[in-house]
């Protein structure tokens, strides 16, 4: 709900004589089952469009003194009114249109159960050639047809023929080859007509799975559209919601937002290049499609200059790395999208390491000289593309560029005596991998989420913007070890089990608040979703605890192989500044009013009189403090040593103390 | 890609290595098994998944990093040959039934960090190595040259091949291979591939891509594992790709077997499709753009093409549309028009209209179904024939009908179809309309094509120059009695005779007396020539165009008094009528859109945009009082400030749409407007959409009009050639233009909202209208639909007021439109009666007016029985209710409607059970299946009457019958159910004794239920033998002048003797 519209005001009904509100638009049906009036249903379904083909909600309503029939499933309340839900002439209909199915399909439970409810037992006035004595008749109630559109956006699946010769089929009656087998149908289908199990990982238990698998798809058919839009826009709609909250990466992370991020925003992207409205899972059955694409883009530099091309993406990732460049040009941010893929260049690396050498540009570190003539400032999308060129035909300055930021720094170092500090700062990279796109500056959790992350700062394995700077959820340090336990071991689990994490929390359930904050967040009806699918597969059921150590275990494999090449050390978890406070004198004034403030309630510094640069300083310190007690307390609530090396108590509790494990680190805990 | 660059690609493939592998079932989401690599050596090994494995490591990263742990020691750096790429699923990974399943985990030692890299990434590749068989793959070594290693599932082999000649760069290397290990289309989904790019031979940041097929775009998708390297890994080993092979995944899906299903799924169809049919298809979906909305239109253009819509053109429809098969299926089966098998080279179409209905239509079909040795829908076994029945073609005033390939013939009688079929085709096809005949040179300076008072003064002057015009009838009607001939004939002559400088043949629509066709009007006195034979015109030119003296016999008589009526101002047929919609009606060209103009066409148009703004034209419609001419009497006026509302208030565009789709049988009233006038319905719509503050339009209308839809086309081009369509209007900063949809033969389709259903290419489903069309309507834009004659009225009431429009009709409309009934009515008046033809009527005008003075009555000694008004859904009036106004509130109150104006009178031959029977049977034909009371209602409805008229009826079936009806009127989703039992309900309420007497005492007084009725020969037989002849069965018997007999045992009582019988010695009982 926006903001600045006023909360709905509730329209007066009366039902069936007693007084009520609604929530205006709401529909009929759902109102009256809040007011706990049962009505009998056969086409409607809780999670798909009513369409109100069954007729039997029928009601009788009367607006404005006029009266009529109308069917509750569908019609949506915009005004007083008077509902009748039993009035004699409702229930002879109700009868009458029970009888009829009671006629056609008379051993049907679900049919058997209706009528009884509207007192039909009788349907012989209805028995014709057509009469079907089948208990798994299909009814034509047509939810099969709308989960397919819906769930999966599939549209296999359709009626064919009309009039009384309606029935449900794929075209010709013969099994269309692109049915994806999500099961969708089968799931939502009342009588059992229809049939197909997903069998093909061999599951313990695949109606269980089914069961967990379409609540997600319910959500994502009536809840995604009002969250995050994953459907329509993929994760490109990060990007408004980043820079609204000044954490979309600007100008190498300097600033969080832009004047111009509308011009490659979600927004923008859906107006000029989504506009294809049609299902675009990377993997059958995934109802959350959000892999989108550009069609037929015409690129205008590089070897297929003039073609017109299909742009996978842009995700969040690329459309937010083409921020941190300063590039704000769709066509731009479509451009090298494409080429990065094609050239097999990770658009996130691509985009951090410009960034950085734009930087390094702007403070004359780089010349044009090193950069075989081009300007590399920040915006520059015609000379960043030349590099990406570069790159690709392994010639000029793009084959440096190629080999990530710290490896510049190190030759501009050695070889252009360029200030080490500064570089350090600025580079944004951890264990020699750039950082992905998001500004951590202003959250502790994340800070340490990015830099404890075992192979580099990346959020697969932490994002916990949201919760500690934004949500405020997790204030202590024990609060931000809990999260920095939690949050990556489960964010590992998806990494083993070959799920995709967007599952979990890109789409919640709408009930989803009746948690307190620091639970919701782990979204816990998901979780047991993903308990359930593995127990239906494995046989195996999962807590909590069980489900985490999963994970634990793996995570310290691979802590433990860092360490064999060595790293996996806290040395290697540590932070460029950039990553943790404001670097620079601009970059302190863009937020000084936030800065100045903290130095005022958390340091009780009297900042009067003060230069930028001693409040810098001030700050610096602060935060590395900071800093040190957070990765202190993860490493203890992890059960790593303070230098970051697992325990031989926590691979013992693991079951993972494993010779061959534990001879790697011994060393280690000697020290 | 072509095939040639694909084989040359595959053809440089060397297999280095090769493994033979086994398909293993999946358990509890494990393979236990993997699958090792080495490009150093070649060596291709399967690895045990242990207990322990599933146990601490679970799978994908677990696995993945467990076997790499293997691979490598503390000296390993990421170019090391014993560097692995690991690759996995997961035990979950790949399940259809949970979203997100589909994820590869892929680890290695990144050239960035020089540790640890993970990494996941979409695409199907993790999923299909699993089902392979394989949990994880570890590829470790470096190969010596560019290689692949392909593992190919189907054929169980895993191969490593030196691939140098494919593209390195992701986007089309993917596409190569896809192309190269796919058999055909549909497998490439099956396919997925692994590679990098050119990049990643230089960079350290190199990614991943892994492909999979959507088969939507046709387009190989990229998803990326993009951190760490991994790519720049994958091109040290010298690896170009990973391609796996899958056999795919299509479920086996069933449906519990429907009972109809087998009613439509064809029994024999072509799997396959010619390339140069293929390329037809092509062909046909480029001439409409490939548009989605327009799929019905390309399905249309298939079935004419290819007298069925084969099963490869659907899936070829979809390739290029977008739109679901499921849909396209739907359509295919929902529509009439389109057929699943092949039809016959001359399809044969029986009207069962409600006037051919009353006329003998079924009996013409059943009488063909016996001569072609079909049934209704089937094709003969030489395809020379198909026999389609059809809900009404639109020329009722000629009824029955019967339309062998392009040709209408009316007035058909069952002896006579043996001759029409022998004649069908070897006579030339009728010629079309062409424009040679009319347009008037002029003096060659062209006006301005927007300037229309030079267009009416240069046409004014052209007609000056003529002694006279002779105005011939083509529309539909006279058309089938070879209006054409006349017409080219006509024009013929006079130029033989030098008479053309004098005389000018000028072809128009619709007269309007159809009863009397084929029609020459003399114009400007409006000498009426009727029912006029090629071999008149001679005498015509002589007598009347050079003698000055009229045709006597050519002239009408009035059938009672036996005066002759000289001009239409004398006869009656045309002197109670008021003409608004039809005021251009036999005096126009409806293909010259200059005599519109000359008529003071788009006047009212230029007036509009020159003096009002859109807020004055809609209170002036809503003054006018004019209610929607399509049946409901919604007020137009109401409906545009709706939508001009809703347009503004969402600041969405809004549409205007021109509902054409006149399919209520016994009904031809804007099928004869737009053949007429076309014109003034886009003038109509024109100001419709300046006042709403539309920029396109749309008119919905039936294919089963071909004439008006060349009318129209021809209209809207030429509009556009004169500047009233397009941009800048008449100057103004005004845009707007018009486009068509044909509807495929679906009644539902007047439903409006089925009706924007069809226009966005889906099957003509009626939604719950809850949210109006007029704010949610085309494409959930505003949409402001009003009929043909709504539309036609509109330049009339803008050029003349509202109030002389409110001031004809009934009620008050002045401040409310619900009031009254304000304007005229234009009717088909057709069945048993004199006149039959097409009427325009001021509002609240008696039945018995209409009936007796401008119909003439019932012909042949008959009495009046009933008028059915109102469509299919309409009710039947009996003759007490004969001096009823007739406006859209008496006839609801009496039972019946308004609808869109069909009047069918019937005669004391028809039998009231029967007419509701039919109008049933027509509408749970007609109905959509949607919704469950019109659907299983209908049926039951229908399987009752039907009873009846068999003799079987039971006592309580009246009851049953009002009870039903009573449901399905009232609980029905859309008007057509909702008005569907009207018929059922006013022939009880007015002809219950009818019903009784078939119930009780199984008779059927009128003669018409076959099973309650006996053909038996009176004693006034002459014995003339005329009946023997034609028997087809053979069942009666006699000699010459002796009294025949009929043997009932073979009589099917089909009813020729007694039409043929001149002596009225045939008696029904």
């Amino acid at each position: 709900m926006n903001a600045r519209t006023a909360a709905p005001a509730r329209i007066e009904i009366t039902v069936n004589g007693r007084p009520a509100q609604v929530v205006p638009n709401s529909y009929l049906l759902a109102a009256l089952k809040e007011l706990a009036i049962d009505i009998p249903t056969l086409c409607h379904h809780k999670d798909l469009t009513p369409t109100g083909i069954c007729r039997l909600c029928v009601c009788e309503i009367e607006v404005r003194g006029k009266k009529r029939l109308v069917t509750a499933c569908n019609y949506p309340v915009r005004e007083a009114l008077t509902v009748e839900t039993h009035s004699p002439r409702v229930l002879r209909h109700r009868k009458m249109l029970a009888e009829m199915y009671l006629g056609r399909w008379p051993q049907v439970p679900v049919i058997q159960e209706v009528a009884a409810k509207c007192g039909a037992t009788d349907g012989s006035r209805f028995r014709s050639e057509l009469t079907d004595d089948s208990p798994t008749a299909c009814i034509l109630c047509g939810h099969c047809v709308k989960a397919c559109e819906e769930f999966i956006q599939e549209r296999i699946l359709d009626f064919a023929g009309r009039g009384i010769k309606r029935h449900l089929t794929m075209p010709y009656n013969e099994v269309d080859p692109h049915c994806i087998g999500c099961t969708s149908c089968a799931h939502v289908c009342p009588t059992g007509a229809i049939q197909i199990v997903d069998d093909l990982n061999g599951p313990v238990d695949p109606l269980l799975i089914r069961e967990h698998g379409m609540k997600i798809n319910a959500e994502m058919a009536t809840l995604d559209k009002s969250q995050c839009r994953m459907r329509e826009v993929g994760t490109a709609n990060i990007v408004d919601v980043m820079d609204a909250y000044d954490l979309l990466p600007v100008h190498n992370y300097k600033f969080g937002r832009h004047a111009d991020t509308h011009k490659i925003d979600s927004k923008r992207l859906r107006r000029e290049f989504f506009t294809q409205g049609q299902p675009d899972g990377c993997w059958n059955g995934c109802s959350m499609a959000c892999a989108k694409t550009i069609d037929g883009f015409e690129l205008r530099t590089g070897p297929y200059q003039g073609q017109k091309v299909l742009v996978d993406g842009p995700e969040y990732e690329t459309a937010a790395g083409a921020a941190n460049m300063g590039c704000f040009d769709a066509e731009f941010l479509a451009e090298y999208n494409f080429y990065c893929d094609t050239y097999g260049i990770d658009t996130i690396s691509f985009a951090t390491t410009m960034a950085f050498v734009m930087e390094a540009y702007e403070n004359g570190i780089i010349t044009k000289e090193h950069t075989g003539g081009k300007e590399l400032r920040f915006g520059a999308t015609a000379e960043t593309l030349a590099v990406l060129h570069e790159m690709a035909a392994g010639s000029g300055f793009g084959v440096d560029v190629g080999k990530g930021i710290r490896w510049l720094k190190e030759k501009w170092i050695r070889e252009y005596n360029a200030p080490a500090d500064f570089l350090q700062d600025i580079g944004m990279e951890v264990k020699g991998l750039e950082f992905s796109e998001y500004v951590s500056k202003e959250s502790l959790a994340q800070q340490a989420g990015y830099t404890m992350a075992v192979k580099g700062p990346q959020h697969d394995e932490a994002w916990l913007i949201f919760m500690d700077m934004v949500n405020n959820q997790i204030p202590s340090f024990e609060d931000k070890a809990e999260a920095l336990y939690y949050y990556p071991l489960f964010r590992t689990w998806f990494g083993l089990m070959g799920l995709c994490k967007l599952i979990w929390n890109d789409v919640v359930p709408a009930d989803n608040k009746k948690y307190r904050p620091q639970e919701a967040a782990k979204v816990p009806d998901h979780v047991n979703n993903f308990q359930k699918f593995f127990e239906g597969m494995t046989g195996i059921p999962l807590n909590e605890k069980t489900m985490l150590d999963q994970s634990a275990r793996v995570h310290n494999l691979q802590r433990i192989m860092s360490y064999m090449l060595g790293k996996g050390t806290r040395e290697h978890d540590m932070p460029p500044y950039r990553a943790v406070g404001p670097v620079t004198r601009e970059e302190y004034e863009s937020r000084q009013e936030r800065y100045d403030k903290q130095l005022v309630d958390l340091l009780g510094v009297d900042i009067a009189g003060k230069s930028i640069e001693e409040k810098m300083s001030l700050l610096r310190e602060h935060r590395l403090a900071q800093y040190n007690k957070v990765v202190d307390a993860a490493y203890d609530r992890r059960g790593w040593t303070s230098d970051g090396v697992p325990t031989r108590e926590r691979l013992r509790e693991l079951g993972i103390d494993l010779p061959e494990l534990t001879a790697i680190i011994q060393d280690a805990w000697r020290r | 890609m072509s095939d040639d660059r694909i084989q040359a690609l595959k053809a440089a493939h060397d297999v280095l290595a090769e493994f033979r592998f086994q398909p293993v079932r999946l358990e509890r989401g494990y393979a236990n098994r993997s699958l090792r690599i080495d490009l150093s050596t070649g060596a291709i090994t399967e690895l045990p998944v242990t207990r322990q494995m599933k146990d601490l490591w679970v799978g994908g990263k677990g696995f993945d990093l467990w076997y790499m742990f293997q691979e490598i020691t503390a000296q390993t750096r990421w170019d090391s040959p014993e560097n692995p790429l690991c690759f996995a699923s997961g035990p979950l990974g790949g399940t259809l039934s949970f979203p997100g399943s589909g994820k590869t985990l892929v680890t290695t030692i990144s050239p960035q960090t020089h540790s640890v890299m993970d990494c996941n990434v979409g695409g199907y590749f993790g999923p299909y190595l699993k089902f392979s068989g394989y949990d994880a793959l570890v590829v470790t070594g470096i190969a010596a040259d560019e290689v692949i290693a392909v593992i190919d599932a189907p054929a169980g082999r895993i191969t490593i091949e030196k691939a140098p000649r494919e593209s390195v760069d992701s986007h089309l290397l993917a596409e190569e291979l896809t192309e190269m290990y796919a058999d055909g289309d549909l497998d490439k989904k099956n396919i997925a591939v692994v590679s990098a790019g050119r990049g990643a031979d230089h960079a350290y940041m190199g990614c991943l891509n892994f492909s999979f097929y959507d088969w939507r775009r046709q387009a190989v998708r990229l998803k990326q594992a993009g951190r760490g390297g991994l790519g720049t890994v994958f091109r040290r080993k010298k690896l170009k790709a990973l391609v796996l092979k899958h056999r795919g995944v299509t479920p086996a899906w069933r449906v519990e077997e429907n009972k109809v299903a087998h009613l439509i799924t064809p029994r024999r169809v072509s799997e396959t499709m010619a390339p140069c049919d293929r390329e037809k298809v092509g062909r046909i979906a480029a001439r409409w753009r490939g548009d989605p909305d327009y799929v019905i239109e390309m399905m249309q253009d298939i079935q004419d093409e290819f007298r069925h819509i084969p099963k490869p053109a659907i899936d070829e429809l979809t390739r290029l549309t977008g739109v679901p098969k499921a849909y396209l299926y739907h359509i295919a089966t929902f529509y009439k028009a389109f057929s699943l098998e092949p039809k016959g080279e001359t399809t044969i179409q029986v009207c069962l209209g409600t006037a051919c209905h009353v006329k003998g239509g079924a009996n013409l079909l059943t009488s063909l179904e016996r001569i072609l040795d079909v049934k209704a829908s089937g094709t003969t076994a030489d395809k020379k024939y198909t026999l389609d029945a059809v809900a009404c073609l639109g020329a009722c005033s000629i009824a029955p009908v019967v339309k062998i390939g392009d040709e209408v013939h009316g007035n058909v009688k069952a002896k006579d179809l043996e001759k029409l079929l022998r004649q069908s085709g070897k006579q030339p096809r009728a010629p079309r309309p062409h424009e040679k005949a009319a347009a008037p040179a002029g003096d060659g300076s062209a006006p301005c094509a927007c300037d229309l008072a030079a267009i009416r003064a240069r046409e004014q002057a052209c007609a000056a120059k003529y002694k006279g015009m002779l105005m011939v009838c083509t529309g539909t009607g006279c058309v089938a009695a070879k209006g054409f001939d006349i017409r080219d004939r006509l024009t013929a002559l006079l130029a033989e005779q030098q008479l053309d400088r004098d005389y000018l043949v000028v072809p128009t629509g619709c007269n309007g007396f159809c009863a009397v066709g084929p029609i020459v009007v003399v114009q400007p006195e409006g000498t009426f020539y009727q029912m006029v034979k090629e071999g008149d015109l001679q005498e015509i030119i002589d007598s009347h165009l050079q003698g000055g003296k009229r045709v006597e016999r050519l002239l009408h008589t009035d059938p009672v008094t036996g005066a002759v009526n000289p001009t239409m101002h004398d006869i009656a047929f045309f002197t109670k009528q008021q003409l608004i919609a039809l005021r251009n009606k036999g005096l126009i060209d409806p293909e010259n859109i200059d005599h519109y103009i000359a008529r003071g066409g788009y006047e009212a148009l230029a007036a509009v945009l020159r003096d009002r703004t859109g807020d004055e034209v809609i209170q002036e419609v809503l003054r006018s009082g004019l209610r929607g001419r399509g049946g409901g009497g919604f007020p137009a006026g109401l409906k545009w400030q709706a939508g001009r509302r809703a347009a503004q208030e969402r600041q969405e565009e809004v549409y205007v749409v021109c509902n054409a789709d006149e399919g209520d049988p016994g009904a031809f009233m804007d099928r004869s407007i737009i053949e007429t006038d076309p014109h003034t319905v886009i003038e109509g719509m024109l100001i419709g959409a300046y006042a709403v503050g539309a920029r396109r339009g749309f008119i919905y209308i039936r294919k089963e009009y071909p004439l008006a839809m060349e009318r129209l086309q021809k209209a809207l081009q030429q509009a556009r050639a004169h500047g009233l369509l397009g941009e800048r209007i008449l100057g103004r900063d005004f845009a707007f233009d018009i486009q068509i949809h044909r509807g495929a033969g679906a009644f539902v389709c007047g439903e409006s909202s089925a009706l924007m259903a069809s226009m966005s290419g889906r099957a003509g489903e009626p939604r719950a209208k809850y949210v109006h069309n007029v704010e949610f309507g085309y494409r959930d834009k505003p949409t402001v639909l009003n009929n043909v004659e709504t539309w036609a009225n509109i330049p009339e009431i803008m050029a003349k007021g509202a109030a002389w429009f409110a001031a004809i009709g009934t009620g008050d409309v002045s401040k409310n439109p619900w009031d009254g009934s304000a304007g005229t009515k234009v009717f088909s008046l057709v069945g048993n009666i004199r006149n039959t033809g097409l009427v325009e009527v001021p509002m609240g005008i008696t039945l018995r007016e209409i009936i007796e003075d401008i119909g003439g009555g019932i012909p042949d000694g008959r009495a009046f029985k009933a008028v059915q008004t109102g469509g299919p859904s309409g009710g039947c009036l009996p003759a007490s209710l004969l001096d009823m106004p007739v406006d859209f509130d008496s006839l609801t109150a009496a039972g019946s409607m308004m609808g869109s104006g069909g009047m069918i009178v019937m005669d004391d031959h028809t039998c009231m059970v029967d007419v509701a029977r039919y109008f049933i049977d027509f509408l749970m034909d007609e109905s959509c299946g949607k919704c469950t009371p019109c659907r299983e209602g209908l049926k039951a409805l229908s399987g009752t009457l039907n009873r009846i008229c068999r003799g079987e009826g039971r006592p309580d079936d009246l009851a049953f019958l009002e009870e039903l009806s009573a449901t399905v009127a009232e609980t029905s989703l859309c008007q057509l159910g909702g008005s569907a039992p009207n018929p059922v309900l006013s022939t009880i309420k007015y002809f219950r004794d009818e019903y009784l007497e078939h119930i009780e005492q199984k008779r059927c007084r009128a003669g018409v239920c076959k099973e309650l009725i006996t053909y038996t020969i009176l004693e006034t037989c002459t014995g003339c033998g005329a009946c023997r002849k034609p028997c087809p069965t053979g069942a009666i018997s006699g000699a010459i002048k002796e009294l025949h007999v009929i043997d009932q045992a073979l009589c099917i009582k089909c009813g020729i003797c007694y039409e043929v019988c001149k002596f009225d010695a045939v008696e029904v009982k």
